[in-house]
């Protein structure tokens, strides 16, 4: 019975804070099967539910506890240019980005409890919000207050603006 | 399905574990037939990765023998083979679970006793053995040490003459053995209110203790209790004979540790009370929760729940054994055997699962810590600084830090740790927060230090080249329009007439790279930008030695505010080849740092230098091994070819360009193991400087040498020596010879003792 050091247990491998999320990128380039196969090879993460304050040194801290960071891309608004809540982090190898999968997914930073998901690569581009108004698409129809990314959501503030009444 | 069946055994059921077992081992005797070497496959795995669940395993193999003699004996038999295959390939802390499982397999009525007497016999007559490293003989004494709180009574019991004299023989051991490894792994340098033991000395005396009250443990889960009626009408089986392995040139034992402890019984007076540091229970709880984390540790919620299930819950403060054993793995030297960040979100699970009661315990932990700060070896120092932030560890009635001296640990504990407050949030943040009397402590506001921004500063020298460069650069100038801006700047030592003063001209850099730091200061994208685009100009001002140093100066001067950007501007220069680790290396230890010398930030730059460095050396080893695999793989191919193609000519051309590459490759290792080593050879000659310096100054001023900066010193030199044995086992000739020579001050030389005193 050779090879006895080598067996290993699947229940013992758990590790689904490395798991690909249910997320697919719609514009990414390429078919479902390319997107799923880069996603599990990938170092990069997207980050997201940052205040739209946070900047590149507090990201840079954070995530450097998890090994040498080799580039962190600020999303952006499309229109204004400045940060709307989320980047992209890139680690030199996949090990690290695991860890930040497993120990910092989840966990606070600017006092907000941040989210890390697999990317499949930064591409030009994808730095930018994807909203209609610039953000990101999550920031049109949030209908809570918050004042790490911007206050209410954007259609509300535009009602609020037209003096119309909430469609909930 | 068999392997889910045996690996959730155990766990929380709705039935009795007994019951479990029972239903478990009808079902494996059914599938014997079918599955036998699945079977067996799976038990030894689970032997040897889930330590903690030790006995209900022992348990389950006990109740197969007793239905299936003949499995038991092939069980047995693999057991030993597993045993073998991990000694051969240094796995040494797995085997030691394998040595436990087959000890408590006596217990179960599955290997009579005098077989496993006389295996530990075979262990303990390693520490007879001549020339040999004595870490090898540690582990064998430990593997037998170890088990005994499973098996000592049953083995006693059987044995007691043998077992008498094999413990005298472990005595005089453990007396003659030495320790001069000890200080050098220890976190705190006093030994009150803990003594921090040497591991081995520890266990012997929780074992003395363990036989002193007739070796009853009463803590052990033993499900085989329950089952003894059916386990004693069970036939034994015999271990073969087993000779430990030999010690060979490969083989790489465990390092020593020390025991970390910082609760005893009068920290929970509510509660249950803590086992006491040399009660066997102690040991066993402590054994256990490690398992656990190290078996769980990627699923921060399952580890966490499953520390907190750790059976006896009741009759131990579980809490405090689990901040325990999760501080002893942060703050082990030299490193913590898991990732620094896992502990900090595994704390946040565990407070979020016992709210009412972690807490508390937390708060009393890092309440003592910080109180304790005064000796702590100033590794450890470092690490809490990273998990103190993350748990709003300062509040501000520590005043005795303000009294004190701006060096003394306490005071620089909270200066550093705001300082990675900051880092995670903002400079503001920090001042508002910060009460008025404490400002002192606060970090700098991070902000660039440009020589040549004001109109006041028209005088120095450049200015006006930094001006011209200003608006070149910001109309995005190329590389070449630079190089004719700088070739107008005046090279201060062109008066000494050698040639080397030629290509070095620090005024160009200084002016160069204040310039474009100050124009990037921005953000880190802005300035990691501004060093690719020009990178030519970097290349070439940084040519020489020289160059590489004034290029880290200058970066230095601007930046000193913000030691992150320091950090971040540092690591791209490595890596983009402006600057070499040699340099940053003589940049540490350089006068103008002196002021910044034990500051955290400079040996996160310099921790990290050497990291790379290492990733580098074997990033180019396994380049080359990878490409004489492919090469052995043509070869094999060629073999078996079948046709007589044996014309020397074609085969050399087909091997050419791979043998190239092979050679290309060796000459390239080479040339990064020579580096490496120069690196480490720089870094212990400009300690060897600088703590000798000290020593003269404090004999001759007669002053007392154990200064909070000589503590730290000395201490970070010891890190370096810990955290990266291997690669400077590799050197030890070099440095006996050349560097930590009988010459030198005994205060540095002790070090060095401390340092081949570890796996000698």
């Amino acid at each position: 019975m050779s090879g006895l050091l080598h067996t290993t247990l699947s229940g013992l491998n758990s590790d689904s804070y490395c798991e690909i999320s249910q997320y697919r990128d719609q514009h990414f380039r390429g078919s479902r099967q390319l997107q799923e196969k880069s996603l599990k090879i990938s170092s990069t993460l997207y980050v997201g539910n940052l205040s739209f304050y946070t900047t590149e040194e507090q990201i840079q801290e954070l995530f450097s506890k998890c090994g040498d960071v080799k580039r962190i891309v600020m999303g952006l608004d499309k229109i204004k240019k400045t940060p709307c809540g989320f980047c992209f982090v890139e680690y030199y190898t996949r090990a690290d980005a695991e860890h930040a999968m497993r120990f910092i997914n989840g966990t606070r930073l600017d006092d907000r409890i941040i989210r890390t998901d697999w990317d499949a690569g930064f591409k030009e581009g994808r730095q930018y919000g994807r909203g209609k108004t610039g953000g990101q698409v999550r920031d049109e129809y949030r209908t809570d207050y918050d004042v790490g990314r911007g206050g209410f959501g954007k259609i509300i503030q535009m009602q609020k603006a037209n003096h119309q009444p909430a469609i909930y | 399905r068999l392997e889910s069946l045996i690996c959730r055994v155990g766990e929380k059921s709705n039935s009795s574990l007994e019951s479990n077992l029972e239903g478990l081992a009808g079902v494996l005797e059914a599938d014997l037939p079918n599955y036998k070497s699945k079977i067996l496959r799976i038990l030894c795995t689970v032997a040897r990765l889930l330590p903690e669940k030790l006995t209900v395993y022992t348990t389950l193999v006990g109740l197969l023998n007793a239905r299936n003699y003949n499995f038991g004996g092939e069980f047995v038999e693999a057991m030993i083979r597993q045993l073998k295959e991990c000694l051969k390939v240094n796995m040494y802390n797995e085997a030691v679970h394998l040595v436990r499982f087959l000890s408590d397999l006596v217990n179960c009525h599955v290997i009579a006793a005098p077989s496993m007497v006389a295996m530990f016999e075979n262990f303990v007559s390693v520490t007879q053995e001549e020339d040999v490293p004595q870490v090898r003989c540690d582990w064998y004494m430990f593997a037998f040490l170890s088990s005994l709180p499973w098996v000592g009574k049953e083995l006693y019991e059987k044995k007691d003459a043998e077992m008498d004299r094999l413990l005298s023989q472990a005595e005089s051991y453990l007396k003659r053995r030495q320790k001069i490894h000890v200080p050098m792994l220890q976190v705190w340098t006093a030994d009150k209110p803990h003594p921090q033991e040497e591991y081995l000395d520890c266990l012997w005396s929780q074992i003395q203790k363990l036989k002193k009250d007739r070796w009853q443990e009463r803590h052990i889960l033993r499900p085989y209790l329950a089952f003894d009626s059916v386990l004693c009408e069970a036939l034994q089986h015999n271990l073969p004979p087993f000779t430990p392995p030999p010690h060979t040139e490969d083989s790489v034992y465990p390092m020593p540790r020390v025991i970390f402890r910082m609760f005893d019984y009068t920290d929970d007076p509510e509660g249950p009370v803590m086992p006491g540091s040399h009660s066997v229970e102690r040991f066993v709880i402590e054994e256990n929760l490690h398992c656990i984390i190290k078996s769980h540790w990627k699923e921060r919620k399952t580890c966490a729940a499953q520390l907190l299930s750790y059976p006896g819950n009741n009759k131990i403060p579980l809490n405090y054994h689990i901040v325990e054993v999760i501080f002893a793995e942060l703050f082990q030297l030299p490193s913590p055997p898991h990732i620094e960040v896992m502990y900090t979100t595994l704390l946040i699970e565990l407070c979020k699962l016992q709210p009412g009661s972690l807490p508390q315990v937390l708060a009393q932990a890092t309440e003592m810590l910080y109180m304790r700060l005064d000796t702590m070896n100033t590794t450890c120092v470092d690490r809490i600084n990273a998990f103190a932030k993350s748990h709003c560890f300062l509040s501000f009635d520590r005043s005795d830090c303000l009294t004190q001296d701006l060096e003394k640990p306490k005071p620089k504990f909270v200066r550093e740790v705001l300082e990675k407050c900051m880092r995670l949030s903002y400079h503001q943040r920090i001042i508002d927060i910060v009460p008025a009397s404490f400002s002192v402590l606060s970090p700098a506001n991070p902000v660039c230090i440009y020589k040549y921004g004001d109109e006041s500063n028209r005088s120095l020298p450049g200015y006006t080249v930094a001006l011209c460069l200003t608006i070149a650069i910001k109309n995005k100038a190329s590389n070449d329009e630079i190089f004719s801006i700088l070739k107008d700047v005046p090279n201060p030592n062109q008066d000494d007439d050698d040639g080397e003063g030629f290509t070095f001209n620090p005024l160009k850099i200084e002016v160069f790279v204040q310039t474009l730091l100050h124009l990037a200061a921005k953000s880190f994208s802005h300035s990691f930008s501004a060093l690719a685009k020009f990178h030519e100009v970097f290349k070439t001002l940084a040519e020489s030695d020289e160059g590489k140093l004034h290029v880290l100066r200058v970066v230095y001067e601007v930046w000193k505010n913000h030691p992150q950007m320091i950090a971040v501007l540092v690591d791209k220069m490595i890596r983009t080849q402006i600057v070499d680790c040699a340099a940053v290396a003589n940049w540490i230890f350089s006068s103008e740092l002196a002021h910044d010398f034990t500051r955290f930030y400079i040996w996160e730059i310099l921790h990290s230098t050497i990291r790379k460095m290492n990733k580098h050396v074997l990033k180019i080893h396994k380049e080359l091994e990878e490409t004489k695999a492919r090469l052995a793989r043509q070869h094999k191919r060629r073999d078996s070819d079948d046709d007589d193609d044996d014309d020397d000519r074609s085969t050399d051309r087909e091997d050419g360009p791979l043998e190239e590459q092979i050679e290309r490759l060796q000459e390239k290792v080479e040339s990064a193991q020579s580096e490496q080593k120069n690196l480490f050879l720089v870094i212990f000659q400009r300690f060897i400087m600088l703590l000798t310096e000290h020593l003269v100054r404090c004999e001759t001023g007669g002053i007392d040498v154990f200064t909070p900066w000589y503590k730290s010193c000395i201490e970070r030199l010891q890190q370096i020596f810990l955290q990266h044995h291997q690669i400077i086992q590799q050197y030890m000739v070099t440095l006996e010879n050349l560097l930590f020579t009988a010459e030198l001050d005994h205060h540095i030389l002790a070090v060095f003792q401390q340092f081949c005193a570890l796996q000698a």
